[in-house]
């Protein structure tokens, strides 16, 4: 027997492909072993197998032909591709591994961590006061708007509550003027029903009817012009020429039939009311 | 061998390259014609395709079976699938061809081995020596001084990595450097992984 490490690549070339080794080579158990692994191992393919793996190669062949073509014309064969399998995966997690490892990817890690905890609560406005403030008018310059700090949102709503506040003090204040031109209202009519009273009392229900009548021949002859009376009226009710507040209106000492006399109308008050003009609306037109 | 590429029709071929004492692994099996089956088979052509299994699959299988594959039939087929898919992108004559399809087959064979969870060196089981034993070639074995099961014992003395090398150079009749390119070693590592793996073969066999 050859002692071993003496077996050139030539003369294993020569065993490995079934040949005798040379003569004097001593390598005739190798060249017997590998002639008993090759008739072992390399016998035909049984006629079933072969009929099964050929129906199968054939299906196969036929279907990626038809479909994503895998074989294709031999003029058009680039060649095999690179692999893209990329880093093992053992060398990627130690490079992460790595990257994570040092001092300086700590802090930048933090850092940003940092900074976007710290946008997000800008953003949202809750940031403390100054800082959220100073961070929203510096970003406003480049046309960012995040909310304001606490300190001027809460004078905003300060504000509004004061201006709310005001706005319901007039608003009860109105309340109170109008509640009281009606009690000024009232009390006119209850002046004019007095003397409707003394006139029932003085004049009898045919002055009355009288009244009535004339007013209404009034209305169809044009002797009082209705147009012209709400003029006056407005007129007279211009702020310039605004009587007395509401509240005079109920003063002692006047009466509704005095604010009646000081009307355009006043020259219409029926002789029967008591203070009315003599000649009163029975007495002709103007 | 006579290819009719008019019809497309499957052609005779003769293959040589039979099973035998004599075979030589590194001798073109198909010769100058791969050219025309290669690109017929790229075009799909049944009768190519059937002349690539013929010539190729015995030896894919037995180097699987040597490997004692659970299924080597179905990872033979399974290979052959492979080269369908990746024929396009197939370039070389037909030892770089055959090195492709060794390299399809041992890939597959570690796969199949992950998924099983470990290298099947397995004993061999009275069912299966007794199956081998009425297998045997009585004049192989009086040739050879070796049967079946002995080659069984001496092959599982070996490591993996020393009995990839040797039947990839054996059966598959792949050089040194596509021995490397195969498993993913360097040229020298193979010749060292040979050396040590006939050494212990001849050790084994005294």
């Amino acid at each position: 027997m050859k002692p071993f490490g003496k077996i050139s690549e030539h003369e294993l070339d020569r065993l490995f492909s079934g040949k005798a080794p040379a003569e004097n080579t001593g390598l005739n158990d190798i060249a017997r072993l590998v002639q008993k692994v090759q008739t072992t191992y390399l016998t035909n393919i049984e006629p079933d197998l072969e009929a099964t793996h050929l129906a199968g190669l054939i299906e196969m062949v036929n279907l990626t032909d038809k479909g994503d073509l895998a074989a294709r014309p031999a003029s058009k064969v680039t060649g095999p591709h690179a692999q893209a399998s990329g880093l093992p995966k053992r060398r990627r997690k130690f490079m992460l591994e790595s990257l994570f490892a040092t001092l300086a990817a700590k802090l930048a890690v933090g850092g940003i961590a940092i900074a976007m905890a710290a946008s997000g609560a800008a953003v949202t406005g809750h940031l403390p006061d100054q800082a959220q403030t100073g961070l929203s008018t510096a970003v406003e310059k480049i046309g960012i708007h995040i909310p304001l700090g606490d300190t001027a949102e809460e004078a905003l709503e300060r504000a509004e509550a004061a201006a709310e506040a005001a706005a319901e003090a007039a608003e009860e204040a109105l309340e109170r003027a109008e509640a009281a031109a009606e009690a000024a209202a009232r009390a006119a009519e209850e002046l004019t029903g007095e003397g409707d009273v003394d006139g029932d009392e003085t004049n009898g229900p045919n002055e009355n009817a009288a009244f009535g009548q004339s007013v209404a021949e009034d209305a169809r002859d044009g002797g009082v012009d209705g147009q012209d009376i709400s003029e006056a009226a407005r007129a007279a009710h211009r702020p310039e020429n605004a009587g007395p507040p509401a509240d005079a209106a109920g003063s002692p000492g006047q009466t509704g039939l005095d604010r009646a006399s000081q009307t355009p109308a006043a020259g219409h008050i029926p002789s029967s009311v008591p203070g009315g003009r003599p000649g009163g609306v029975g007495g002709g037109t103007p | 061998m006579s290819v009719n590429d008019a019809d497309g029709s499957r052609a005779a071929l003769a293959l040589g390259g039979s099973r035998s004492s004599g075979l030589t692994f590194r001798q073109p099996m198909i010769g100058e014609q791969f050219v025309t089956v290669l690109a017929a088979a790229r075009t799909g052509a049944e009768w190519a395709w059937t002349n690539l299994y013929k010539q190729f699959a015995p030896a894919v299988l037995g180097y699987l079976r040597a490997q004692q594959a659970p299924e080597p039939e179905d990872l033979t087929a399974e290979v052959f699938f492979q080269v369908v898919k990746g024929l396009g992108q197939f370039e070389g004559g037909e030892a770089d061809f055959r090195s492709w399809i060794f390299v399809i087959a041992h890939r597959k064979l570690i796969d199949d081995i992950r998924h099983r969870g470990r290298r099947p060196v397995r004993p061999t089981d009275t069912e299966t020596l007794e199956s081998l034993a009425s297998r045997g070639n009585v004049e192989d074995e009086a040739l050879s001084g070796l049967s079946e099961i002995d080659l069984r014992r001496l092959l599982a003395q070996l490591t993996d990595d020393q009995r990839d090398v040797l039947l990839l150079r054996i059966l598959g009749g792949l050089t040194v450097p596509e021995v490397a390119a195969a498993i993913g070693r360097r040229p020298g590592a193979v010749h060292a992984l040979q050396q040590r793996a006939l050494a212990r073969l001849r050790k084994e066999m005294v």
